[in-house]
């Protein structure tokens, strides 16, 4: 049953009783973070500006990278937290005093494996160890990109995407720490 | 209403003289002639004489609206082009009240004038020059448009500007409505309407004024000038009323002393209570009582300081300054706090603020990639056994296009909700930091009073040390009081003046009924002449139904009449419109000079239908008996020519390959010629 459902059988209940129900759908529907389409599009557009072409010349990616790069696009206000973490990272003092709540907080988002496995299993990518790598399936992953380009979409995500090229991400960050 | 009796052009080239001349009657007349004879030489000549060049969308005084042929070189059958040395053009027009005019104004040459002779009933001429342009409606002796409106009687009109200042109403603002030209007159009504002058409604003023509609005029300049001074007000109010909730602010003082509403709800409101009042009400505050009970405890203070006993036993001076200066310090900590917090809070609202703008942001696009599918993965099918991949399997899912609106909603609602919290913030930051400002200056004045106090020697010196410091103190508040009382004023006194501009603001005026009269006939001959016409989309049934919209543009039911009917219908839309205003004119009494010129009608589509349409319409009853002059420039067929003869139209045929001739030049008098000079 979906949530709007949900929220209506509810709302039909109270009115059997003495409650007056007052239903918000709006307040319920889920943040576009928990949507499919657009978890894909960013994963797409991270991959397009992160990934390296191996010695077969497949494009690839670091897992963990990927997750804290897509976490980051999603939330472009973190990216002076991120510039800050990295910056600090060869100063022990200096990282003590930057943010420590992010640091594991894109451990956390069990959302983008569901969509990595979904992606992995509908063949738009493959697992390779610690890497993903763009199985090249009609090159629908680049097709994706380029259709979220040409359409301006999701301008502020690629941007930070973008920028996140230029910060230094160590394999310390990508654990966490 | 007027005639236009003839149409002349002159001019001298390095080969001799050229010239050409059509004259014209009353009622319709078609003038027919090949294409490059010089029939929109003639028109454009209209135009120009009338000082309107500015309808082509060229500068003042620039002839370019005229072939090369009058400005550069001319072909006048010689083997080599001539160069032109001079040119000019001259009109002549003929009042219903037996008065005439001759307008001559050059076009190679000094065409910043138009020379003008003038003739009464009687035959007496006067003959003037006056200035084509420049200040040519405001000079009242030296401009000719404000000469030629008082010989049409025409009266001048001003009206509002988009500049907020105010303009005439000049005769390119009226020629668009009878002046078709060929290259742009017939894209649409009023193709040749000037708008970079930004007269406001324009249009409909133009219209307005040709059916005579002077009161209706004045009642639509009424009401934008109401809509600017209304605009004027609101922006004010605004202004003042941030410089109102600033200065409390700055006194410590958070009011709600809005300009939300209009402008009438706002004059209530501000002249419900005044300034000081409220201040009274909410704060408690009365400056004239402040001061005054300031000014009695100077007074005692004085008093005690001068001429009062003191016990000498009395020690509690050095305590009672060191413990006001505890209680202040304690008071600026805790404020210092408060303002540190509601700064943090502050900062971080801002930043919330930003990522609900960017969620809003990526929540509009997901939308839209939700609406066109474009980059949207419409599913994906297992490589091995090509089953179709359901999302839910791994707990993920797709939203709708309906959800995705909802959530924009919803976080636009938390958005504006965020905005008004930041504005309070601000609010209680900007009093937080007034507070701490007059905390700070009680506290300096408190310190330096305890260092006196406690560095004066024995009791009594310790008490007068106190009192002094006391009557500074009061004496200072006396005058940031009154510093206060004044601003307080000050603002009052603009507020009394903003209420007093506000309830000047006039209501406007209702259109007069006697133009519904004006308008009336002008739609019943509007439809007229567009069923005469032939304009397909209007039938006998359904021409009861085409209207007029508040912008005078022509609808039919709810559509406009532009965009029914066949491409070759904008040009009888536009024809229609242009004689049916003079016809409404005529019949009502308005200021339409009564003089309707169409230039090349025919060449607008080379539907043969276009033309045969026409045609008829020429033969109609309805043309035949025009109570104004129409001039129709076009070339015909002989055949057409003999057809439209044959049923009373005149057509008019000018003679030659070109409209300029050269002049034949006449044989020097008679004189012996010298006798040659030997070598």
């Amino acid at each position: 049953m979906s949530i709007e459902s949900s929220v209506s059988a509810l709302a039909q209940l109270l009115a059997n009783s003495t409650a007056s129900p007052y239903a918000r759908p709006e307040r319920v529907t889920p943040s576009t973070f928990y949507d499919l389409d657009y978890r894909v599009c960013v994963v797409a557009a991270c991959f397009e500006v992160h990934a390296k072409e191996d010695e077969a010349r497949y494009r690839r990616i670091l897992s963990a990278k990927l997750k804290l790069l897509q976490f980051i696009a999603i939330r472009s206000w973190l990216f002076p937290i991120v510039r800050e973490w990295s910056a600090s990272r060869d100063d022990p003092q200096r990282s003590a005093w930057s943010s420590q709540s992010l640091r594991r907080g894109f451990l956390g988002d069990s959302m983008h494996d569901e969509v990595i496995n979904y992606m992995v299993a509908g063949g738009l990518l493959v697992k390779a160890q610690s890497h993903l790598v763009d199985a090249g399936v009609d090159f629908r992953l680049r097709d994706i990109n380029r259709n979220v380009v040409s359409s301006a979409l999701f301008a502020r995500e690629r941007k930070t995407i973008v920028d996140l090229k230029n910060l230094t991400i160590t394999n310390a960050m990508l654990e966490g720490w | 209403m007027i005639t236009l009796d003839s149409i002349q052009i002159e001019g001298l080239a390095t080969s001799g003289g050229f010239s050409g001349l059509v004259s014209f009657s009353k009622g319709l007349q078609v003038i027919s002639a090949h294409n490059a004879f010089g029939k929109s030489l003639a028109v454009t000549a209209v135009a120009w004489c009338f000082g309107a060049e500015a309808v082509f969308g060229i500068p003042d005084n620039d002839a370019s609206c005229f072939p090369p042929a009058l400005r550069d070189e001319i072909d006048l059958g010689d083997p080599e082009p001539s160069t032109v040395l001079s040119s000019s053009c001259t009109l002549k027009l003929t009042h219903s009240d037996k008065r005439s005019l001759l307008l001559k104004r050059a076009i190679k040459g000094d065409c910043t004038t138009i020379e003008v002779s003038e003739s009464d009933e009687k035959g007496t001429t006067r003959r003037s020059l006056l200035s084509a342009r420049t200040l040519t409606m405001q000079d009242q002796f030296g401009g000719f448009q404000r000469f030629f409106y008082e010989w049409l009687g025409w009266t001048r009109q001003r009206v509002t500007t988009y500049r907020g200042n105010e303009a005439d109403v000049y005769i390119e603002n009226l020629l668009p409505l009878f002046y078709i030209d060929q290259d742009e007159g017939w894209t649409d009504i009023q193709a040749l309407q000037i708008t970079r002058y930004g007269q406001q409604q324009i249009a409909e003023i133009a219209i307005e004024y040709l059916l005579g509609g002077t009161g209706a005029i004045a009642a639509r300049v009424e009401r934008l000038r109401n809509a600017q001074s209304n605009a004027a007000l609101k922006e004010t109010a605004r202004l003042l009323s941030e410089r109102v909730v600033s200065t409390l602010l700055r006194f410590g003082w958070r009011t709600s002393w809005s300009s939300q509403g209009n402008v009438g709800d706002v004059a209530r409101r501000w002249s419900a209570e005044k300034l000081t009042a409220m201040l009274a009400r909410d704060f408690n505050f009365d400056p004239a009582e402040e001061i005054a009970s300031l000014r009695e405890r100077a007074a005692k203070l004085r008093e005690t300081l001068t001429g009062s006993p003191i016990d000498a036993s009395n020690a509690s001076a050095p305590a009672a300054a060191s413990q006001k200066v505890i209680g202040l310090k304690e008071q600026r900590h805790r404020l210092s706090e408060d303002l540190n917090t509601s700064r943090r809070q502050c900062d971080e609202s801002a930043t919330l603020l930003s990522s609900l703008e960017e969620r809003i942001q990526a929540a509009s696009d997901l939308l839209r990639l939700k609406t066109t599918g474009i980059g949207r993965i419409d599913h994906l099918e297992c490589p091995t056994c090509h089953r179709d991949l359901n999302p839910a399997t791994f707990a993920l899912s797709s939203q709708s296009a309906d959800s995705v609106e909802r959530h924009i909603e919803a976080l636009k609602r938390d958005r504006d909700l965020l905005k008004r919290n930041i504005s309070a913030i601000e609010a209680s930051l900007a009093q937080l930091a007034a507070e701490l400002t007059s905390v700070n200056t009680e506290l300096l004045e408190a310190e330096r009073a305890l260092m006196t106090v406690t560095s004066s020697i024995g009791t009594v010196r310790e008490q007068l040390a106190q009192t002094a410091a006391d009557l500074a103190s009061v004496e200072r508040s006396i005058d940031r009081v009154q510093s206060m009382q004044s601003e307080i004023t000050e603002l009052q006194t603009n507020i009394d003046t903003w209420i007093s501009s506000a309830s000047r603001l006039q209501t406007a005026e209702n259109v007069p009924q006697d133009f519904e009269r004006r308008r009336s006939a002008f739609l019943t001959s509007f439809r007229k002449y567009l069923l005469a016409f032939g304009h397909s989309a209007v039938t006998v049934a359904n021409a009861s139904t085409v209207d007029f919209d508040e912008q005078y543009i022509p609808i039919l039911g709810s559509r406009r009449l532009r965009s029914l009917g066949s491409a070759s219908d904008q040009s009888r839309l536009i024809a229609a419109h242009a004689l049916a205003l003079a016809d409404a004119s005529d019949k009502v009494g308005g200021m339409h000079p009564g003089l309707v010129i169409l230039d090349e009608p025919l060449q607008q589509n080379p539907d043969p239908q276009h033309r045969s349409l026409f045609l008829k319409f020429l033969v109609k009853d309805l043309a035949k008996t025009l109570a104004f002059q129409t001039l129709v420039f076009t070339s015909l067929t002989g055949q057409e020519i003999s057809s439209l003869r044959k049923q009373g139209i005149p057509v008019i045929t000018p003679e030659g390959k070109h409209f300029l001739t050269p002049i034949p030049k006449t044989e020097p008098p008679d004189e012996s010629s010298p006798a040659p000079i030997p070598v």
